[in-house]
């Protein structure tokens, strides 16, 4: 897979925009970020280690302190205390959060963990490849994607 | 037929009483007219005397006057023509008879004539009067002589009654004959007549009314009678009519009981056998006459005969099934029936009872029994091997669970060890890439080869553990069996192929049509495999070729999967398909589970692998399903 690099316009356009990373084994965090890093994606990836620590950023921090609600959420699913599904659930169950862009990032395979996801309204399910030499680029991918190649809504839409 | 005149018959009481009737009627009639022709005989009698009297007192006063005896016993013998007349006297003034006793006494009536002998010595003439009046019913008729209004004399006639009793007599005789012959008359007229309306019809009656009575319903009288006997005779017929109509003959009755084949016997209540049937006489071995009068008790046990009583054969009587005693001493096996008899005013009078010959019936009984022991103790062993077999069905689906359980951890183990290995595996590599990136120039080619030995280490760890779960999952999956096009399958896998190495000179040969049943997933795995090994082994090969075909060996279909690539030594063929045995060393990348996973799917479907190969010469691998 060619390895996708972020280009000056790029970074321009997506200037501004935080990815939320919610992942709780540091080794595959840090090469998630790496990865970024090596696409030339300089955005401010915020990394929390549990779904608790997700929630309370999107509600506490961002809702009601002001904070600027992240474009992309990096989800992995099988994390203590609060995992990845729960998470998902309340994002989807606010009218504030649900409409945030949520990427399933997880290295299960396992078919209900893909369901359970869809069913609760995902936006994409990547498995963790292994291979280094894949994992870069899918982060890569990812990231282009959903920053750049994706139209989110630059207004954070209120209550109907 | 019995005399009409039989003491009791109705002829005997029509005769005497009609003849009492005329004796009665007869001896009144007599006595009615002896005494009214007495009364009018006597009555004329003095009518004539007294007339007679008059006329001589008449033609007598002159002479009487005259005291002319002479005219006067002429005029007295003048009467003597009447021989009723026995003596006429005439007396004078004084009361002296002034005619003579020849003159004055009629001696040609025959009554006097009679008594002449004795009159004869009777010389006064008042005497012979008094004599004569004393022997002869007569009367006396007194008559004065007058004249001029005085009393001269009197004349005395004397008349015999005795032709008023003749006559009286013969009247009553008269009368007496005619009457009887009159009565003779009727009664044979009554005789006869009666006879034929009412006596012989009512004979006929009589026998037709026995005759029926005794049991011949079709008994009917013919007759010519008349009236009310008709009727009578008529309305019997009618009766017998309807009687046949509606009774079974006697005849009938009795020939059921003869014919019938069980045992009838009926009982007084102290148990003497009062009537039996044929078929009982068979059964106790006697005859019939001998069987009526003896005892029930010489051919049933006591505790029967302690049943044949009236409580217990109330309501629908006794069924017993016991025995009885012949009289040539054998026993018999019967049922015995009884019920009580009871007569019109519902008294208990008699016992009925039925006995049936159940020999053969016990014989047959007693087989039953045994061939029902027998499948009794078939069945309990049934019974058991079932419990047997249900037991070790439990156990089996104890075992079942137990395994499906031990599947399921297995699984979840699997999932986890796959899961939880990938990470960090993937954190080895990918930390050991990032060295090799950002470090490359600062290491040394040891450093490098070291790194890159890592990658590759961990990389080979990866696919193994995707074989080994593969492996493991082949064996616990279900087989989903359909219709899989194998042709199709390989098709695909080697267009795959293809293009994933396109540089590379393959040629593939895939016979069409190649289809088999089995789980398609399973299948493809197994060609992908194969078709793999081909693939690989074929890799130092120019002019590759991989052939998917079927052939036929001893007569079944036989799947191949064959390659000219560098083929293995035939002598550890055995080794070929065990877990993690390889035949080539490092020069061909593999794990060794491919093909034990391809054996394991091939003997999940029931069928066989085998291969064939020489060492630089290829491979063919055969399997059936």
């Amino acid at each position: 897979m060619e390895t996708i690099k972020f280009s000056r316009e790029d970074q321009d356009i997506a200037k501004g925009k935080t990815i939320l990373l919610v992942e709780d084994n540091s080794n595959d965090a840090l090469m998630t970020q790496r990865a970024l890093h090596k696409a030339n994606i300089l955005n401010k990836v915020v990394w929390l280690k549990d779904g608790a620590e997700a929630l309370d950023y999107l509600f506490h921090t961002c809702l009601e302190q002001g904070e600027t609600l992240p474009q992309l959420i990096l989800l992995d699913i099988h994390m203590p205390k609060v995992n990845g599904i729960e998470v998902l659930q309340k994002v989807r169950a606010d009218e504030r959060t649900c409409w945030l862009p949520v990427v399933i990032f997880t290295s299960s395979t396992e078919e209900r963990d893909l369901v359970e996801s869809y069913r609760l309204g995902i936006n994409s399910y990547i498995s963790k490849p292994i291979d280094f030499t894949h994992f870069a680029p899918v982060v890569a991918t990812i990231g282009c994607y959903w920053l750049l190649i994706n139209h989110g809504p630059t207004v954070v839409p209120g209550p109907r | 037929m019995e005399s009409i005149f039989s003491k009791g018959s109705i002829s005997y009481r029509f005769f005497s009483t009609l003849s009492l009737v005329l004796g009665v009627g007869t001896l009144v009639l007599i006595a009615a007219i002896a005494i009214n022709e007495g009364f009018i005989q006597h009555k004329i009698l003095v009518k004539k005397g007294t007339g007679l009297a008059q006329y001589i007192a008449k033609i007598s006063q002159d002479p009487l006057v005259m005291n002319d005896t002479i005219q006067l016993d002429s005029i007295v013998n003048e009467a003597r023509y009447d021989q009723d007349i026995l003596y006429t006297v005439i007396f004078n003034e004084k009361g002296e008879a002034v005619t003579s006793r020849f003159s004055s006494i009629n001696y040609t009536s025959p009554r006097i004539i009679e008594h002449r002998a004795k009159l004869s010595e009777i010389s006064d003439l008042d005497q012979a009067m008094g004599y004569i009046r004393e022997h002869e019913a007569a009367h006396e008729v007194s008559v004065p002589v007058t004249t001029g209004g005085q009393v001269i004399g009197r004349v005395v006639v004397c008349l015999s009654k005795h032709n008023i009793i003749e006559n009286i007599l013969s009247t009553i005789l008269y009368i007496t004959i005619f009457n009887i012959v009159i009565a003779l008359i009727l009664a044979g007229t009554m005789v006869v007549v009666s006879r034929r309306i009412i006596f012989t019809p009512l004979h006929d009656l009589v026998n037709a009314s026995r005759s029926l009575a005794r049991g011949d319903l079709t008994t009917r009288i013919e007759t010519d009678a008349v009236g009310e006997i008709r009727m009578l005779i008529d309305s019997f017929n009618q009766m017998a009519g309807e009687l046949q109509k509606t009774t079974v003959s006697r005849e009938y009755v009795d020939n059921i009981i003869k014919s019938m084949t069980e045992a009838l016997l009926i009982l007084a209540p102290d148990h003497t056998i009062t009537d039996a049937n044929q078929a009982a006489a068979r059964l106790l071995s006697c005859t019939r006459e001998e069987l009526i009068g003896m005892h029930a008790e010489d051919f049933f046990n006591s505790a029967i005969l302690a049943d044949l009583i009236e409580d217990r054969l109330h309501g629908e009587g006794i069924r017993v099934d016991t025995f009885c005693t012949r009289k040539n001493g054998s026993t018999l096996p019967i049922l015995f029936t009884a019920s009580a008899m009871r007569n019109e005013s519902g008294s208990f009078c008699g016992i009925v009872c039925n006995a049936l010959d159940i020999s053969e019936l016990k014989q047959v009984y007693s087989q039953l029994e045994a061939v029902n022991a027998n499948l009794v103790q078939m069945i309990t062993q049934r019974i058991e091997a079932e419990e047997k077999a249900r037991r070790l069905n439990k156990d089996l689906e104890e075992q079942k669970t137990a395994l499906e359980a031990a599947n399921r951890e297995l699984e979840s183990f699997c999932y986890s060890v796959s899961h939880d290995l990938r990470a960090p595996l993937r954190h080895i590599n990918g930390f050991t890439t990032m060295l090799i990136e950002d470090y490359r120039e600062a290491m040394d080619d040891f450093g490098r080869d070291c790194l890159d030995r890592i990658c590759a280490a961990s990389s080979h760890m990866g696919t193994l553990i995707d074989d080994l779960l593969r492996f493991s999952r082949v064996s616990r999956t279900e087989l989903n069996i359909v219709e899989v096009n194998l042709s199709g399958v390989a098709e695909k896998i080697a267009a795959n192929y293809r293009e994933a190495e396109p540089g590379r000179n393959v040629r593939f040969e895939i016979a069409p049509g190649l289809a088999a049943r089995g789980d398609s997933s399973l299948l493809e795995m197994v060609l992908q495999n194969l078709i793999d090994n081909s693939w690989k082994y074929t890799g130092t090969t120019p002019e590759a070729r991989i052939t998917i075909g079927r052939a036929d060996v001893a007569g079944e279909p036989v799947f191949f999967v064959r390659d000219n690539g560098v083929g293995f030594d035939m002598a550890f063929r055995d080794k070929l398909f065990q877990v993690f045995e390889r035949l080539h060393g490092e020069e061909f990348d593999g794990t060794g589970i491919g093909l034990a996973t391809v054996h394991r799917i091939i003997e999940r479907h029931g069928g066989k692998i085998w291969a064939e190969g020489a060492v630089g010469q290829g491979a063919t691998f055969y399997f059936t399903l």
